[in-house]
């Protein structure tokens, strides 16, 4: 694995919780994850799993009553939980970018996208008016907008979901951001227009050298667009590996079942290998492996004892008793 | 089981239906346009059988769900559903027509009446249709529950207090209530998580398996699609743009939209190299759809004939069924 | 961004293992938790014993006696004890004290208040009630039968511009109008304020109407072939009844604040009947000489006014789904 000196963004067991009518509800429960420049890292899991609060506990930008219990974020260096709101603001949006699921609300409705994409320019490059529109379409050029030097005078309304998008990740790069967190950039448009916005996002990295933390439920995206993935269930990690591996040896049972519940990974009309039950609720996740409770290869260790995340060979780690003490470190 | 149901007359026969929505303005919501949602599909379900219905967001696969169970006036064109035209029957007529075919809908939170107990919801039609009643009643609500993998002690709670999974169990089993013969699942699992899809998508063929149902089966997802469907149908702007059997459109697309379509669909296989066929610019207006192909201004593979000429219709035998395209790339 | 504690509890349900509660009691204990809200409703029950015993004990059994006129006795100060050598002993007051002082006819303020909170409530009460009738009526027909011709208009565009031409009346003018036209009994008073008030009850509910046929499980009952009528009544009017319950809630207040100020001002309920309005009006020439004849009456109209408003707010947040974990 990579040494600490080559990680851009590093986040070390992080916790996560919601004050609720219930009381407080873990959402995050100790994860790690580390981003080198250039790379692309997913964070894959299903709704409910923590990963979308990971990304906003990154970002500091999780609601009121979310709160990070405990752990470190360290962005190039510096620890960005002890960050002060105004120095947090004057890296998100430069240095970190981000680019969220609904190009339809992101965007402020009563602003043309050359006045949102300028007053990034403006705050953080400080650039004047003229400058701003030249820059502005500029970007939207970047972005593959057809016809920018209008585009930028209309308004979020005028343009369909991809152009949103596209607006959204314009604003995102304005900085040259040397990170880019998308949560689910693509989730809501359709399929021709999610490969358009990703092999935007791949050009673009490869031109920038940015390292990308793409959060996404899409196992298909992932596979396509990633190198490194992280699987999340139930606010932790309980696999860790490079994309071709998972996908050829997937370690967790979790992980085993979540790809063969894929459709296009089994043959037509057959049954799929469906998770029996579901997520449990955060209240009451068990002492042990949350997974537990649907886990076809349960051990009788696995309630009680929580499995760690451990390498199996380089570059792959996996939160399961069945492979623990296996690995060759 | 395509093969034994093309001999007899198919269960379900549109024939270019076409929906027009008004758009109004003014002060005296005067009709200023139409929206042409669906313009002119023509297809047949035969019974046991699953046809797919794929196509982006805005094409009218919604729409034309609806209207072939005429939960939405069609303009014009026939839905023949066992012999005779929904289009024509009258109120009577189609209120007792309605139990036959039913539908399943994509958001298991806007689906269900928040106020009304599951067991309520499951067994409201059997009540309003007056098939059952008393102690039979109770028995078939815990049935239908039980049938879809729902303890039938849940009759007594709300739907809020299921999670979306569950939920689309609770819409499954209010559509079985009435033993339907026709079923559109309109996105039926496009909202839940891919361990939850696998269960539903079990459901709904185990069901297909045990009562013979047709689904026309709505939905953006091709693996999807791919998975479940006998033959499938691609939309574009309101129109079919192809139609085959499943294995063959998959193996054979012929349409460039279907071509492209599919090489945007991203495989869950890192080694996977696809070649992508990138397409230009975005979905034009149903309001104004593009003369000649509706397809043309996009199109990687775009003629002269394409921006004027409305597309032929291509039909290739394939074994016992039809490959169906409208395009002028298979022209002569 | 605010879908983050969404992600938390909403899928991981597991399973119904809390009991189950209905909508209505989960809304109830939502509004159990608003202070606030609770307050106005303890103030609101407190009013509604009083309006009832008020009708009960100045009408049926007089213990009370509001139109007992003892010039000898008037204006005295609230609490003061009545003087048994002045006063016939038919026309004493209970317990033999003036609870809330008398005015400037002796007549007993406190037995005028308790058959004015009646008539006031009544008033607040009937006249929302004909007004939520209407708006209900007009608002349910525009979203359902919406897109019915008639002639060369909708049902919904008919409907709707007569509202807007209703909206643009300026209302309490054309209130005072009618009144001076008719003869002033209270009843007309209910029926005037009713009938002028209904308009934005037909937008809400024709807005929630416009909604709900959307819904996908008002499409279901469709496809299921359920009658017309089930599918308003059982699926639609429940769901688009909480806003209608909110707004009405404000609507007794602004009732109520309509009746006093027509009584002020002379067109409301005419004496010797009392209402708060008219003894406030009363009040006010004496305002110096006999402040609680003032401060009386026009404290309980902003109590209980804010009473219903805070009721009104506590229901809102209650009934919204949308603030409610799923």
């Amino acid at each position: 694995m990579g040494g600490a000196a080559g990680a851009l963004l590093e986040v070390r067991d992080l916790h996560v919780s919601f004050d609720t009518e219930a009381g407080a509800v873990p959402a995050v429960r100790g994860v790690d994850l580390r981003v080198q420049r250039g790379e692309t890292l997913a964070v894959v899991g299903e709704s409910g799993c923590g990963k979308s609060v990971t990304a906003l506990a990154i970002l500091r930008l999780l609601d009121p009553s979310g709160r990070i219990e405990r752990g470190a974020v360290r962005f190039d260096g510096q620890d960005l939980l002890g960050l002060s709101e105004p120095e947090m603001r004057a890296l998100r949006g430069r240095r970190i970018g981000m680019v969220f699921q609904e190009p339809m609300t992101s965007l402020n409705p009563v602003f043309t996208v050359g006045d949102q994409i300028g007053e990034v320019l403006a705050i953080h490059r400080g650039l004047g008016k003229r400058e701003r529109r030249a820059e502005a379409i500029r970007l939207l050029e970047k972005v593959g907008i057809p016809a920018a030097a209008e585009r930028v005078d209309q308004y979020p309304h005028e343009m369909s979901g991809g152009m949103k998008q596209r607006v959204m990740i314009a604003i995102a790069i304005a900085c040259e951001p040397e990170v880019l967190i998308a949560d689910e950039p693509t989730t809501a448009l359709d399929v021709t227009v999610q490969a358009q916005i990703l092999d935007l996002l791949r050009a673009l990295q490869q031109e920038m050298r940015m390292a990308i933390v793409l959060i996404t439920h899409n196992l298909g995206v992932v596979a396509q667009f990633a190198q490194r993935v992280l699987v999340m269930y139930a606010g932790k990690i309980v696999e860790r590996s490079d994309v071709a591996t998972l996908f050829r040896e997937p370690l967790h049972p979790y992980t085993r079942a979540l790809l063969r519940a894929l459709p296009s990974r089994s043959a037509h009309a057959e049954r799929l290998v469906s998770i029996a039950g579901t997520v449990p609720s955060p209240l009451e996740y068990p002492p042990g492996c949350a997974f537990c409770a649907r886990c076809p290869d349960v051990l009788p260790r696995c309630a009680d004892d929580e499995p760690r995340l451990e390498g199996v060979e380089a570059g792959h780690a996996v939160a399961c008793w069945l492979h623990a003490g296996t690995g060759a470190r | 089981m395509s093969g034994t149901a093309a001999d007899r007359r198919p269960l379900l026969e549109v024939r270019d239906l076409t929906v027009h929505f008004p758009v109004r303005s003014g002060v005296f919501s005067r009709v200023s346009a139409w929206v042409r949602a669906v313009d002119g599909i023509s297809f047949d379900l035969a019974a046991g059988e699953t046809l797919g219905l794929v196509g982006e967001s805005g094409c009218g696969k919604t729409t034309a769900g609806r209207a072939v169970l005429r939960l939405l006036e069609p303009t014009s064109g026939q839905v023949v559903f066992d012999g005779r035209d929904l289009i024509r029957m009258n109120r009577r007529e189609l209120r007792a027509t309605r139990p036959r075919m039913q539908i399943v809908f994509q958001d298991p939170y806007a689906s269900l009446n928040p106020r009304m107990t599951v067991g309520d919801i499951v067994g409201e039609p059997l009540r309003a249709h007056g098939l059952a009643r008393g102690s039979e009643f109770d028995d078939r609500v815990a049935a239908l529950l039980e049938r879809v993998g729902l303890q039938a002690s849940y009759r007594f709670r709300y739907p809020h207090e299921f999670s979306g999974g569950q939920r689309q169990r609770v819409g499954i089993a209010r559509a079985l209530a009435l033993s339907p013969e026709l079923i559109v699942c309109d996105e039926a699992i496009s909202a839940l998580d891919v361990s939850i899809q696998a269960q539903i998508l079990n459901l709904l063929q185990d069901l297909q398996d045990e009562y013979g149902l047709s689904y026309l089966f709505i939905s953006h997802d091709l693996s999807v699609v791919e998975h479940i469907a006998d033959r499938v149908a691609v939309m574009y702007l309101g129109q079919f743009v192809e139609l085959a059997p499943v294995a063959e459109l998959f193996r054979e697309p012929q349409h460039p939209y279907t071509q492209a379509l599919m090489s945007a669909n991203p495989v869950p296989d890192p080694g996977a190299r696809v070649v992508r066929i990138p397409l230009e610019g975005d979905v034009p207006t149903p309001l104004r759809p593009p003369p000649g192909c509706r397809f043309h201004t996009r199109c990687p593979r775009v003629m002269d004939a394409c921006r004027t000429h409305e597309p032929p219709h291509i039909r290739t035998a394939v074994g016992s069924s039809v490959h169906e395209t409208w395009c002028h790339l298979y022209a002569g | 961004m605010s879908a983050a504690p969404g992600h938390v509890v909403a899928e991981p349900a597991g399973g119904p293992l809390r009991a189950s509660e209905s909508p209505l009691q989960q809304a109830w204990r939502m509004l159990r938790r608003d202070r606030l809200a609770m307050a106005g409703l303890a103030v609101l029950a407190l009013l509604a014993v009083a309006a009832g015993a008020g009708k009960v004990l100045t009408e049926w059994y007089v213990v009370f006696d509001p139109a007992a006129v003892r010039l000898p006795e008037k204006l005295r100060a609230p609490l003061s004890v009545a003087d048994a050598e002045r006063v016939a002993p038919e026309d004493l007051p209970a317990l033999g004290i003036y609870l809330l002082g008398t005015d400037e006819l002796g007549r007993d303020v406190f037995a005028r208040m308790l058959q004015g909170s009646f008539v006031s409530l009544s008033i607040g009460f009937v006249a929302v009630g004909i007004s939520v009738a209407i708006g209900i009526l007009i608002g349910g027909l525009s979203g359902y039968y919406g897109n019915v011709k008639l002639g060369f208009i909708t049902v919904d565009t008919l409907l709707m511009r007569f509202t807007d031409v209703m909206l643009s009346f300026p209302t309490f003018f054309l209130i005072l109008t009618v009144v001076a036209l008719l003869p002033p009994s209270i009843y007309n008073i209910m029926i005037v304020i009713g009938v002028t008030s209904w308009m934005g009850t037909a937008r809400l509910v024709r807005g929630e109407f416009l909604s709900l046929r959307e819904q996908d499980f008002v499409v279901a009952a469709q496809a299921l072939g359920l009658p017309e009528r089930r599918i308003i009544f059982r699926h639609m009017v429940p769901n688009a009844i909480a806003p209608v319950l909110v707004s009405a809630t404000i609507g007794v207040a602004s009732a109520i604040l309509t009746e006093s100020a027509l009584s002020f001002l002379g067109f409301g309920v005419q004496p010797p009947d009392a209402t708060w309005g008219n003894i406030l009006a009363d009040g006010r020439s004496f305002i110096f000489d006999a402040p609680w004849l003032f401060f009386v009456p026009g404290a309980a109209i902003l109590v209980v006014v804010l009473a219903f408003n805070l009721l009104g707010e506590g229901l809102r947040e209650a009934l919204n789904p949308k603030l409610r974990s799923r």
